[in-house]
């Protein structure tokens, strides 16, 4: 689900930190506005700008559907059974906290379909994030997806070698022999994977003590400069209407 | 003059008292290609990352001389190692990819050398052209195929050595076993380039036969010692690379007919229905995201106590293809049956007695500490009778029977696939036999052995399903199946593949004459 913006959005032409800057930190921080009729601003703000970056709904659903609706149920249980008042009150608790919580989550995820992973550590290493934790970040996006499909595959191995990993009751022993060997298993597998990658990265030559290249591609421009500084001034408004009430 | 020089090297892993190389002599000359070839748990991998400087990082006794661009390797540190222009690419494609771009991994090595922005530019372009690899840019590297991943890898270190402008030595670890024709036709040339700039090549291979033609010199190497060296045609022609490393399969008329008597099954004349079929498939689509991999495939395939081989370049979807057919991988659309029932919907008990699945990167299927634990596993679970005598009589089979108690984590390549084949097929009596690239990794001799091992399973009546992108190992099973594009774009048996011209276009120039040289012996034996 990543990068699915289309080539002739307008948000391509933005620099990622300013997307970062945006959709990472104004955005949701801004959903927490308090006062609810201000926060009526950023949700439709969000609607605006998603139909201005063409991107397609169905790909928000897929990225956040299920959790937003987990959020919602989730929510509406919390509202209807906590909050004190009448069911007038709780159900308008209920829709400004899931517009809160739906702003919040959906801004963040956007991110990841407007910036790839890669891009995002390397905004982050262009804005003076040194770079040994810059280059963990990218590490991590690989080493998960790898992790993932290994276990995966040792868990299919033992399939097909008679092991099954499901718990039966009645050979509870022989259950969790065969679960614990599967962890001890994909626990090897991640160890040796660390040590696969770090080796790789040393043996291109990377120190933790020298500097490395960073790309002079990502460049702010004025609109950069403007979105960041939208972003820092909504962040401000949003702490200021604490005290609006 | 000499790039590279060993002399009376021994050397033993950190947790074994085992010496793995005895009393190695080799000498690498400056800007030319070198090849170490052997047979499996030699000791060739283990010297170039001896070269390479990860025994400084993690331990390991290294005794005798060795001596780098003149300089003496005890006083080299692992970084300066580095800074010499000293690149190494390991064997599992996987290794060599720790990042998520492609673009990313091929310029990683120029970005932590701190090369200034514009030459890693333009050496990323020169690296992407020459291996043919500017379609795959802009993947992400999970995405990619082994084969694919393989490319990736070699690119990363080539671009590497295109950085370095003061004679860099470039150490590849087997690189060819995942590249299909074309691709291998690419990285000669690429080679035959990289000599003219003055890199100083040394190849570890378990086949010498496609690295001839760019071979200046070629070391046979066995149990960690020199057996002989020379030209690359005096190794071949000579005994012990016979004897220890083997005549390729092309070039083998008797064993190419003796494989060919014992294809019986390929035309019988009888109309086969879908219950003669292992798995039958029904307008199957599949993705990765949003990248289709295959749009409405239909048909059976793996016919009841015949091999079949699913052939194709990298990168076509022969290991969706296999994981779909097992459950691994869910179909977005249609139907996939095995044996009359969806694969995902088997239990354990049921499918293992059935099944026996070789995955192409054997490492990744490997959970016990040493060989014979591994091979214990699967007649345990599934209650073979004297699993321990099976077991024996397995490993004997693919020659591990010296290794019994050594770590699995200490097998050589060669040894790893051996094993994986040991530990499922050979130790139980189930009828359906699928094998991801058998012959990767493993020398003509051994891979001779296995292909026997292949045939007589078909000759007990079991099935066997492999995929391979080499068309010598293609050509011997009973029905081929070319996956193009996420199309099957011919079925049929070897012989009908070997008229039709349409499914062997794009191969490349080397696998296009090594089936020429098939299909003279294949002529010259059906007139005998």
């Amino acid at each position: 689900m990543i990068g699915k913006v289309q080539q002739n959005s307008p948000i391509r032409k933005l620099d990622v930190r300013s997307r970062l800057a945006l959709f990472g930190i104004a955005f949701p921080v801004s959903a927490f506005i308090v006062d609810y009729r201000l926060l009526l601003i950023p949700s439709l703000l969000l609607i605006l700008i998603i139909i201005a970056i063409r991107i397609k709904v169905k790909h928000i659903i897929r990225n956040t559907g299920s959790f937003c609706a987990f959020l919602l149920a989730f929510l509406f249980l919390a509202s209807v059974t906590l909050v004190e008042g009448s069911f007038e009150t709780r159900i308008l608790t209920w829709i400004v906290m899931s517009i809160r919580f739906s702003v919040a989550v959906i801004s963040s995820s956007l991110l990841s379909l407007i910036a790839r992973p890669e891009e995002i550590a390397y905004a982050l290493l262009k804005s003076g994030l040194p770079h040994p934790i810059g280059m963990s970040v990218m590490l991590a996006f690989r080493f998960f997806p790898i992790l993932l499909s290994k276990a995966s595959t040792i868990r299919y191995s033992l399939k097909f070698r008679g092991v099954s990993l499901r718990v039966n009751p009645l050979k509870i022993q022989e259950s969790i022999r065969d679960i614990s060997f599967y962890f001890v298993a994909v626990f090897a597998t991640t160890v040796e994977m660390g040590v696969m990658l770090g080796e790789t990265m040393v043996g291109r030559g990377y120190s933790l003590h020298r500097p490395i290249t960073i790309s002079p591609e990502l460049r702010l421009k004025s609109k950069d400069f403007a979105i960041i500084s939208c972003s820092a001034i909504f962040i401000l408004l949003s702490y200021l209407s604490r005290y609006s009430i | 003059m000499d790039e590279i020089l060993l002399s009376d090297v021994w050397f033993a892993y950190p947790d074994s008292t085992v010496p793995i190389i005895r009393g190695l002599e080799l000498s690498v000359p400056l800007s030319r290609c070198t090849i170490l070839v052997g047979p499996t748990g030699a000791g060739k991998s283990t010297i170039l990352k001896i070269l390479r400087g990860f025994y400084k990082l993690h331990g390991g006794r290294i005794k005798g001389k060795i001596r780098i661009q003149g300089i003496d390797y005890a006083q080299l540190t692992f970084d300066d190692i580095t800074s010499r222009g000293i690149v190494f690419m390991h064997q599992d494609p996987h290794s060599n990819i720790h990042l998520l771009s492609v673009r990313d991994e091929i310029q990683s090595g120029l970005v932590y050398n701190n090369f200034p922005w514009e030459q890693i530019m333009n050496i990323a372009d020169k690296t992407k052209e020459s291996m043919g690899i500017s379609y795959l840019v802009d993947r992400c590297t999970e995405q990619l195929s082994e084969g694919e991943l393989q490319k990736i890898g070699i690119a990363s270190s080539l671009a590497l050595c295109y950085g370095f402008k003061k004679s860099p030595i470039l150490l590849l670890d087997s690189p060819m076993s995942l590249l299909d024709g074309r691709s291998q036709d690419e990285l000669i040339e690429t080679l035959k380039g990289l000599k003219k700039q003055d890199v100083t090549i040394l190849i570890a291979c378990p086949d010498l036969g496609p690295y001839k033609e760019i071979a200046d010199k070629a070391v046979l190497i066995a149990e960690g010692r020199k057996v002989k060296e020379g030209s690359a045609e005096a190794i071949i022609d000579c005994q012990e690379y016979n004897k220890l490393v083997g005549v390729p399969l092309v070039s083998d008329a008797d064993f190419l007919k003796s494989a060919n008597v014992k294809n019986s099954k390929e035309d019988t004349g009888r109309a086969y229905h879908g219950s003669d079929y292992a798995f039958t498939f029904q307008n199957i689509r599949f993705s990765y995201n949003d990248s289709l991999v295959f749009n409405n495939i239909s048909g059976e395939i793996g016919r009841l106590g015949t091999v079949t081989a699913i052939f194709g370049h990298n990168g076509s979807g022969k290991t969706t293809l296999i994981k779909l057919m097992l459950g691994i991988l869910k179909p977005l659309k249609g139907e996939i049956l095995l044996f009359g029932k969806n694969p995902q919907k088997y239990s354990a008990s049921e499918i293992g007695p059935k099944i026996a699945f070789v995955t192409q990167n054997p490492t990744e299927m490997f959970v016990s500490n040493t060989v014979e634990e591994e091979c214990l596993i699967a007649p345990i679970n599934l209650h073979v009778n004297n699993p321990e005598a099976l077991v024996s009589q397995a490993l004997k089979l693919t020659h591990l029977d010296h290794l019994t108690d050594r770590s699995v984590d200490s097998l050589s390549g060669g040894e790893r696939r051996l094993l994986s084949l040991a530990c499922t097929a050979l130790v139980s009596n189930c009828s359906l036999v699928i094998l991801e690239e058998p012959d990767l990794a493993l020398n003509p001799n051994r891979w001779k052995e296995v292909l026997k091992i292949l045939l007589e399973f078909r000759q007990s009546g079991k099935t066997v399903i492999l995929t391979t992108h080499a068309i010598e190992t293609a050509i011997l099973c009973d029905e081929i199946l070319v996956l193009s594009g996420g199309n099957l774009v011919f079925r049929g048996t070897s012989s009908e593949f070997l008229n039709e011209k349409q499914a062997m276009k794009d191969m490349g120039n080397r696998q296009n004459d090594r089936l020429l040289k098939i299909k003279k012996i294949m002529s010259h034996l059906k007139k005998t």
